[in-house]
Order: structure tokens, then sequence, then C-alpha cells
């Protein structure tokens, strides 16, 4: 079910609301804990149903392997070996349903020996669920897990507002909450914040990233066909796709952030305005911060981190960057996609390393400098771009020659020029207005971004902008309500998040 | 002026002035909800999909084209509403000539411009899903299979839930019903004149001209070539699949299937003999019986030379006087009428039938 349509906002989720506090109300915690479960499974099948045994079998599994090793705690030798076996028959499952015809195909490329490509069907949301448990398992093993009520755990895995694309949430973060025995009752501050952060999110799927998706497509599909494009078609191709990419997760994030919080849980911080970074590092700590934040607990660190030298480092940052870009989805794309941004980290933290002592770390301060980096890392994250959203290669490399060949025809006519304003003025809600966590300062709207809070407030006192901050008010009631409207009016084909897909 | 300039002021103090919590929270949530109340009053009173009335404020005053634009999407919400006990379905070669009206039974016409076999597959899983339908009569032509690709409008989730719950959402609040409930208020279809759709799914239509029943002889003999390349009889191998497909989601529903060729006149067989496509028609007759019989489907045919589809047709008098045909492609409402009582619908007034009109089919004749 997509929170963008008309019987996930008209239907799902009054009932499921009203079922909550309801059943809180009349019964007690365990009662609205197993509705939400079974809403969640209900909002899961409801894409397709034969999956429905997969998620319960992955949660009954996971949930059976953490007490195992939980109890064989001081057995190092036992709860390793069942860990290993853990995480083996996860990503297991993860590789056959991902990646089976992609290394079907591969095989086939370099041997020449032919196999029959099965008919698999991606279950929606199993990267993520199947992540959040890895890292559950290793959490138990390092003795980091306490023991959970099964029901609790079920509520923490399905829980229907990030189950199909994130954020992926650790066991600490949500469990504690849902263990909360006033969890079950209705707080109006967190009706009004969550359904405010929704409507936002809302109307930045189905208005913005839509509309640009709409001229993003079609220039991706010309060259997909092998058709050349200018160069101002090719950029305004690039330029959409990065800004719906941004609309369309970052608008999936506010709404899942925003549902929980109608539940009364905080999800953590997903999105933290990524183009506006100065630096690679910087993109990657505010983009798809949930799995950034995975990639660097779960791969990175194990691997070394930066522990064992920066040659060490620089290989498995780039190691990390591959693996988390196949993740992303089984096509050689992604890989590059990764590969690319390990790249571009390596090339950052050695000009960190070598370039910053040159300068006596003092220009990086400097205006001219940080519009310079912010135009260099944004321009490197546009091009990453193009391979993510290209199916091949060959359509990649199409459109990046176009978006060079500064001698292709000049051709403005008028549905350029106002595909362009569009992007522009797309990219202005970008760059100049506050997201939602600077948006909700005062309230955390998310977990763990006290800092940013704090460097928001700041900044609110310094330019006296205290007046865009989100507060209980007539205007932003009004404002809100009719974001909400106008999205919703929309409707009546909703198009399914990008990162459904992975 | 200075009263204005107050005003703006008092309104701009209360608007950015804090309100506790939970007014704030009825007015983010009331807000809405009130607007889209109207916003589905409005688009329920015009009614532009003529989903909810019988006949709507603007009947017979404007023609409606949406409907025609929309037909694949608003006939299978009206198949639901209706919830009728028969069904017609087919191409323009029923919604033209099948009028429930002339039966007191409870009959749905689900005629939509050239249906594709896949397409009306869906349907028939829609309406066994979601009506009490008894009787399925499915009307076939080339038309239906013709290529395999899906008309425009067509969504193959046309019987899930899903579908059904957004298409009515949308009716009520879409932004597309909002504008299509302004251009009829506005009058803006007025002077649109290609018949009026009724209530059961026909459409009144008048008779043709001349140029017209000319200009869709040519436009026939083009679409044929198109839609049938001569390197791809295997199309209407293909499209039979969907016809089983339809056979035995009917069995499994207990509902009775009823095929029948389409009463198509002579200068049409001719076309199809012009446009090469004569021996796909064969084919599809053969094919079909021998499908029908095994699955136990009485199948009709009027897709013959009779007294009604030889009648003549040729110039403008005889046009005029044709009481059978409207244009080469479709008959009359009396040709449907004859269809109707010959496959045995009980007709509120029965007709007298050409005794040359229309054959049953059976293993034999395959």
């Amino acid at each position: 079910m997509l929170f963008s349509s008309y019987i996930f906002i008209l239907f799902f989720l009054p009932i499921v609301l009203s079922g909550y506090f309801a059943l809180g109300k009349l019964k007690n915690r365990e009662w609205s804990c197993a509705w939400m479960v079974v809403a969640s499974l209900f909002f899961y099948g409801w894409w397709n149903e034969k999956y429905l045994f997969l998620i319960l079998g992955s949660v009954i599994v996971n949930y059976s392997v953490g007490e195992f090793i939980r109890v064989l705690v001081n057995q190092e030798k036992k709860s390793k070996l069942i860990l290993i076996i853990g995480i083996i028959a996860n990503l297991g499952v993860l590789a056959y349903f991902k990646y089976t015809n992609f290394l079907i195909a591969n095989i086939h490329e370099l041997t020449g020996v032919s196999f029959t490509l099965q008919h698999i069907i991606l279950p929606i949301g199993l990267s993520f669920f199947t992540f959040e448990q890895i890292a559950y398992l290793v959490d138990t093993y390092r003795g980091k897990v306490k023991h959970y009520h099964f029901l609790d755990y079920c509520y923490f895995v399905t829980f229907f507002p990030r189950l199909i694309a994130g954020p992926i949430i650790r066991h600490n973060e949500v469990l504690t909450q849902i263990e909360r025995k006033n969890m079950h009752q209705p707080n109006i501050d967190n009706l009004a914040i969550g359904f405010s952060i929704f409507f936002i999110g809302l109307f930045k799927k189905v208005i913005m990233a839509d509309s640009l998706a709409a001229i993003a497509d079609p220039i991706f599909q010309t060259v997909a066909q092998g058709h050349d494009v200018t160069f101002l078609m090719s950029w305004l191709g690039a330029l959409a796709y990065t800004a719906q990419l941004y609309f369309d997760f970052s608008g999936y994030s506010d709404m899942a952030i925003g549902l929980a919080r109608i539940f009364g849980i905080v999800l953590p911080l997903n999105f933290n305005s990524p183009y506006k970074s100065t630096c690679i590092i910087d993109f990657w700590r505010n983009w798809n911060i949930s799995l950034s934040r995975f990639l660097r607990d779960y791969l990175y660190l194990p691997l070394g981190g930066n522990r064992k030298g920066h040659i060490r480092r620089y290989v498995n940052l780039v190691i990390t960057m591959l693996l988390g870009g196949l993740w992303h989805g089984a096509n050689w794309t992604f890989v590059m996609w990764g590969g690319l941004h390990g790249f571009y980290l390596l090339i950052n933290h050695f000009w960190r390393s070598y370039g910053y002592p040159h300068f006596n770390n003092e220009v990086p301060e400097k205006t001219t400098y940080r519009v310079i980096s912010w135009l260099v890392t944004f321009i490197a994250v546009v091009i990453g771009w193009v391979f993510f959203r290209a199916d091949t290669f060959s359509s990649a490399f199409l459109l990046l020659k176009a978006m060079v060949n500064l001698h292709s025809p000049v051709e403005l006519t008028h549905v350029i020029m106002l595909n362009y304003a569009i992007v522009g003025l797309s990219f202005s809600v970008v760059f100049i207005l506050p997201n939602i966590h600077q948006l909700f300062a005062d309230f955390k709207p998310t977990l763990d971004g006290e800092n940013i809070i704090m460097n928001t407030k700041n900044l609110i006192w310094r330019l006296n902008l205290a007046w865009c901050i989100w507060k209980p008010s007539l205007s932003w009631g009004l404002s809100l309500g009719l974001l909400f409207i106008i999205a919703t009016l929309t409707l009546s084909h909703p198009s399914i998040f990008i990162y459904y897909d992975f | 002026m200075k009263f204005l300039i107050a005003g703006i002021e008092i309104l701009k103090t209360n608007l950015s002035m804090n309100t506790s919590i939970k007014n704030y929270l009825l007015l983010l949530l009331g807000f809405p909800l009130i607007i889209f109340i109207l916003i589905a009053i409005f688009n329920y009173t015009i009614d532009p999909y003529m989903l909810w009335h019988e006949k709507p404020i603007w009947f017979d005053k404007t023609k409606n084209p949406i409907i025609d634009s929309n037909q694949r999407l608003i006939k299978s919400l009206q198949l639901v509403l209706r919830q009728p006990k028969i069904i017609f379905l087919g191409s323009s070669l029923v919604y033209h000539v099948i009028n429930p009206a002339g039966s007191d039974e409870k009959i749905y016409n689900l005629g939509v411009g050239s249906l594709r076999s896949a397409e009306a597959y869906g349907y028939v899983k829609e309406a066994v899903s979601w009506t009490p339908v008894t009787k399925i009569y499915l009307a076939l032509d080339l038309f239906a299979f013709g290529s395999e690709q899906k008309m425009p409008g067509y969504d193959d989730e046309v019987s899930g839930a899903k579908y059904l719950v957004n298409q009515f959402a949308s009716a009520l609040i879409g932004k597309s019903t909002i504008n299509d409930s302004l251009n009829i208020l506005l009058g803006k279809n007025a002077e649109y004149n290609d018949g009026t759709w009724q209530f059961n799914g026909y459409k009144l239509t008048p008779k043709r001209n001349l140029a017209e029943v000319n200009d869709g002889i040519k436009q026939n003999e083009i679409l044929f070539k198109k839609i049938f390349p001569k390197t791809s009889i295997d199309y209407i191998n293909q499209n039979l699949k969907n016809i089983e497909k339809i056979m035995t989601v009917c069995e499994a529903h207990h509902v009775e299937l009823v095929l029948y060729f389409n009463p198509i006149n002579y200068r049409l067989l001719q076309v199809y003999k012009n446009s090469g496509v004569w021996d796909n028609f064969m084919q599809l007759k053969t094919g079909l019986q021998a499908m029908a019989y095994k699955h136990n489907v009485t199948l009709w045919d009027f897709a013959t030379y009779s007294s009604i589809t030889t009648y003549p047709f040729v110039n403008e008098n005889e046009i005029k006087r044709n009481p059978y045909y409207l244009d080469t492609d479709h008959p009359t409402e009396l040709v449907g009428n004859y269809v109707m009582q010959q496959m045995g619908v009980p007709l509120k007034k029965p007709l007298s039938i050409p005794r040359d009109f229309g054959v049953r089919l059976n293993q034999r004749e395959a």
C-alpha cells in the first residue's frame, strides 16, 4: 500500500489510528501492539499477500536466533556460530530474491553457459527489514540487547510507517519507545506534529517529485533507446532526476517520520538538506542517514574502519560504498554509482589529510572556498545520479557525453524553458526553505538530531527567522492543510516511491 | 481604505498568533475535511461520469464527451454501481447497439470502444468479483483480436479492490473530476453530437451520413492493415487464450457465458476481404467454435450474409432508409433487440425476427 493513495489516506490510516487508541483505552498496551502488528502485516500483504509468509518467517526466525544468542552470550564460540548462521540465512534470502538473476546473467556473460532465468519478484521492503534484523542479531551478540517480548519485536520489525523503505531503525531506538506504558494513549502534540510532517512529505512526493519525474523520465528513456540528447536536455534530465530523487525519498522519509509520530514513535533522522553539503563526506552524513549509519557500523567499522592505516581505510571505504551501491539494486550501474562515491570519499579524505594543512587549516572557512566546494560536490553528486538512474552503462555514458558536449545545438523552446523553471523552483525549495528538522526544531521531530537542532536554533536566532519555524498557529494550520488538499486531489494515479524498488 | 488595512492587520495578527495545539489539530484536519466534503458534494451533484444519477442535471443539455474519452475507467465504475444480473460486453458494436431498456431484466451494457480480448478478461474478472452477474454475453469481432496492445485508459488492475477504491475516491474528490464537472457546468461540451450515453451503458446514436460512412470504410481498411500485419496471424491464437481464460473464470464463478459474433454488414465483410484479414476472421471463427464446444459455451454467429446484414447500404438514400445500420460498422438498436431476443433475452415487446438472422454454432459446423 502506498502512503500517497486514497486507500491509505481515507481508509487505512483512520481505521488503524482509531483502532490503535481505542484498543489502548478499552483494553491495554498489548492489544494496541497486536493491532499495530496485524495492521502492518495487512499493509504489507496489500502489495502481495504471498510474501506475508516471508516477513513472518523472517521475524520468527530472527527473534529465535536472537534469543539463542542472548542465552548463549557467555559461550563465545557457540553464540558466534549461531550469529554467523543467522547472518548467512538473512543474506541468503536477500541474495536469492535480489541477486539470483543478476548472478545468472553475469555467469552467462562471462562463461557463455546458459541458465534459465528465474521469475523472481523482489519482495518489497526485504532489503530494509533484513538489514534491521542483521543489526539486531549483531547487537545481541555484542551483548547490547536485553530481552524483548515477541510482540514488541514484531511491532519493531513490521511497524508499517517505515517497513517498506526505511528509515532503517535500530532496536534500541524504537523498542524502548514501544515498551513505554503510555505509548498506546493518544497524545495531541504527537498527532499535531505527526500529521503536519506527513502532509509536508505527501506534498513533496505527489506534487514535487512526480512533477519532476515527468521531466526526467522522457530524457532518460530517450538515451536508453540509444538516441542523442542536446547539452541543455541532458542537464535538464540529470538535474530534474537529482531533485526528483531528493523529493521522492525525503518526502517518503518525512511521511514515515510523521506517521510514526502520530502513533507516538519518534524515528531517527534520515535527510538533512544533503544538497547543501560542501563536501562528499558531509553529503553522506546528510543523505539517507540511517543507511549510511548502518553501513558504517556494520560494514565499514567491522572491516577495520580507519584503525588500520590510511591505505586500509581507503580500501574499506571503497568496499563499503561498492556494497552499498549493490544493496540498492542488482545492476552494475548501482555498483558503479557506489564505486564512484567511494572514489569521491577517497579524494575527500585525501584532501582533508593533505590539502588542509597546506592551507594552514584556514581556507575552508572562506566563502569563496565554500561556494566552490559546494558546486564541486553538487556536480559530483549529479554525475553519480546519472549512473543511479540509467538502466545501462551505455545510456549513462550517452547522457554524460551530452552533458559535456558544449557544441551541441541550443534549442531554447518554451517547453525546455518551462521545465528548467520547474527544476529551478524545486532547487530553490531545496536550498532556501528549512527541512523538517529545522522547521520543527522546537518539537524534537526526530531522534539523534540534537546538534542539527542546536545549530538550527542558533541560525534562527542570528538571522531572526523565527517566523519560518513551525508553531501551532492558524496560518500554519491553514497552509499545511492546503498542501494536503492540493496533494490529495492529484492521487488518482499514485506512483510508487523510487526506494520501494530497493 | 483604513478599514481594509486594519482588517488585514487583524487577520495577519490572528493568523500568526499561536493557538492551542488542540485547535491547531482541529484546523489541520478539519479544514481539508470540509473542503473534501464540499468537493465531493459538487462532483456528486454534477456527476460528470453518470455514476450516481440516472439523469444528471446536465442531461439533455450536453452530450457529455467526457464519458467517450474515459470509457474504460467510467464503465468499470458504472458496472459496480449498477450491480447487473446480465452483462453485454464488447466494443462500440455493443454500446451503440444493445439497449438494455428493451428488456425488463437488470442488464448493463459494458461496451467500450475497440475492446481487446485481454481487456475483456479484466472486465469479466471485475464483473464476477463485484456484481451479482449470472450471465455474460461477450460480443466478438476482429478488433478484439488485433494486437495485444491494450487501449489507453485500461488498467490491468481493473478487477482489484485497490483500483476500485482509488478510482471511486478519485471520481468524488479527484482533480480531473473537478475539471470535468466544471467543464460541464460551463457548458463546454454542449456542441458535441455523437450520441447520448444512457444510465445503462447504452449510447443513443444518430445515423451517419454518406461521407461519414465512406470515411469509416477507409479508416477500417487502414486500421485492419495496421493491427493485423500479414506476418502476425498468431495474434488470433494469442487472443483466443484470453477468451479461454474468460471461459475458465466464468465456469469457476458459475456464470453462464454466451459468445456471439457481432452482426457486421456485407460492406464491412468486404473490407475484411480487401484488407487481407478474411483468413484471420475465418481462423477466429473456427478456433472459437472448437473452444466453445470444449467448454460447453453457447456461440452465436450474426456475422453472416442475411437479409439484415445485406440490406442495401451504398448511397445517401439507402443509408437513410436502412433500418438496420447506423454506418458500416454499427447496427441500430433494432438489430440489437433482434440479437438479444435471438439469444434468449426476454424483451418487453417481442419482435418478429427474420429467419435467416443469426445461427447458433455447434461442433458440427466447426
